[in-house]
């Protein structure tokens, strides 16, 4: 969290500290784009994480870098850095979604119907991609928020503008689908 | 088996990882530049603006002198109704007297007895005849006959409320055969205009017209 040490935050330097936030708040443009240099591949890694291709993807977190950059002024309490960061990454997402028109195909009948527009960074990855490609587009983002992002189910919850219980109850089931599909994946390779 | 959520981590950092630093610094950067160039985009347009203003005041200056015929004479007539939309306009009375004294320069009576209609009509419409008709007559000065005949026509608007619109259009008649004959008894004329009205009745110089609804007679 933002409240961290230097020493507790990981070496890509994220999240970014109090101070450092309030100097990018406060009008300090160094400091706020060496702030988004180190979200933009974050941003890139969640919009793929949730299936989109990888050009979208970095359209998408350069989009939401600019938001950003706009309403970071609007900021008013440091510590909520993370939750107002994926804030506006998530409506990024929705209105790339929506733009496409495939917001209500996706999240209200199943998983996403084109795998092959997912890029295959690595192949190591295959089976956690398999497994990601039968869940809603909500569920691999409450999962990308909970489980990558460490980010509380309050702070979820604010995101998707749901109760926090109703995060929790929706984080456990998406954890389960992933953990039964991943196993589903797993097993298939090991059959083959 | 791994544990699908480490996987799940491994494979974000490594989405992550995938993007240079040079292409997020280029995202940055690009990102951040809108803001420092919005002065010399408003700098664009504020010039843009200004050629646009500078290029309708000298349209409206060139179409400022046309008179009816003239093809410029349509957009004259459009800026003043724009003028007078967003409350900018003033008396026309001047400008259509000059634009009257030019027409009868060119020998173009009829129109010219068009366009003294088309003013008396709207000093009558207006909210001040009397002081649109006011400063009818002081435009007119230099054209004796159309003064002598707006007198006639103040008459009219002082004494009678039921004043027509062929009341007026007679009036402008008789204006129209006055200006005609004023024209063809100059010494440099060598006759009457190819499209002004036939003069029948011509007045004496300094009687006021005949008022069509009282039979005529000094106001």
């Amino acid at each position: 969290m933002t409240g961290e040490t230097d020493s507790q935050r990981g070496a890509s330097g994220w999240p970014p500290s109090r101070t450092d936030v309030e100097q990018a708040r406060d009008g300090d443009n160094q400091v706020l784009g060496a702030i988004l240099v180190n979200g933009f591949p974050r941003l890139v890694a969640f919009y793929r994480g949730v299936g989109l291709p990888n050009a979208d993807s970095e359209e998408l977190a350069s989009e939401a870098v600019e938001g950003m950059i706009k309403s970071i002024r609007r900021l008013r309490e440091p510590d909520a850095f993370e939750g107002w960061f994926w804030t506006i990454a998530r409506n990024r997402l929705r209105t790339n979604l929506r733009r496409r028109g495939r917001i209500e195909r996706e999240l209200e009948y199943g998983p996403v119907e084109d795998p092959a527009s997912i890029v295959v960074s690595r192949e190591e990855h295959v089976t956690i991609r398999m497994a990601l490609e039968q869940l809603s587009i909500r569920d691999r983002e409450i999962l990308w928020l909970r489980e990558v992002e460490q980010l509380t189910h309050e702070e979820i919850a604010t995101r998707l503008m749901m109760r926090p219980g109703a995060v929790r109850v929706a984080a456990l089931r998406a954890r389960r689908r992933l953990e039964e599909f991943y196993e589903a994946q797993t097993t298939s390779v090991v059959e083959q | 088996m791994t544990e699908p959520f480490d996987d799940l981590r491994r494979y974000a950092d490594d989405l992550a990882a995938e993007v240079s630093p040079y292409t997020a610094q280029r995202a940055v950067r690009a990102a951040m530049a809108p803001h420092q160039r919005r002065p010399r985009k408003a700098i664009v347009a504020l010039v843009a603006t200004g050629l646009l203003g500078l290029s309708n005041v000298a349209l409206a200056a060139t179409a400022n002198s046309a008179v009816p015929g003239d093809v410029l004479y349509g957009v004259d007539r459009a800026y003043e109704r724009a003028a007078d939309l967003i409350g900018l306009g003033g008396p026309r009375v001047a400008e259509r007297m000059q634009e009257t004294g030019i027409l009868i320069e060119r020998g173009q009576v009829g129109m010219a007895l068009d366009l003294v209609q088309e003013t008396l009509t709207k000093v009558l419409e207006s909210d001040d005849p009397q002081a649109e008709f006011d400063a009818l007559v002081e435009n007119a000065t230099g054209m004796p006959e159309v003064v002598n005949h707006l007198v006639g026509v103040a008459h009219l608007i002082s004494t009678d409320d039921d004043v027509t619109g062929q009341d007026v259009a007679e009036l402008a008649r008789q204006l129209g055969e006055h200006l005609a004959r004023e024209r063809s008894n100059r010494p440099d004329h060598a006759g009457p205009p190819e499209d002004s009205p036939s003069v029948t009745a011509p007045g004496r110089t300094g009687e006021t017209p005949a008022n069509p609804n009282q039979g005529g007679g000094q106001p």
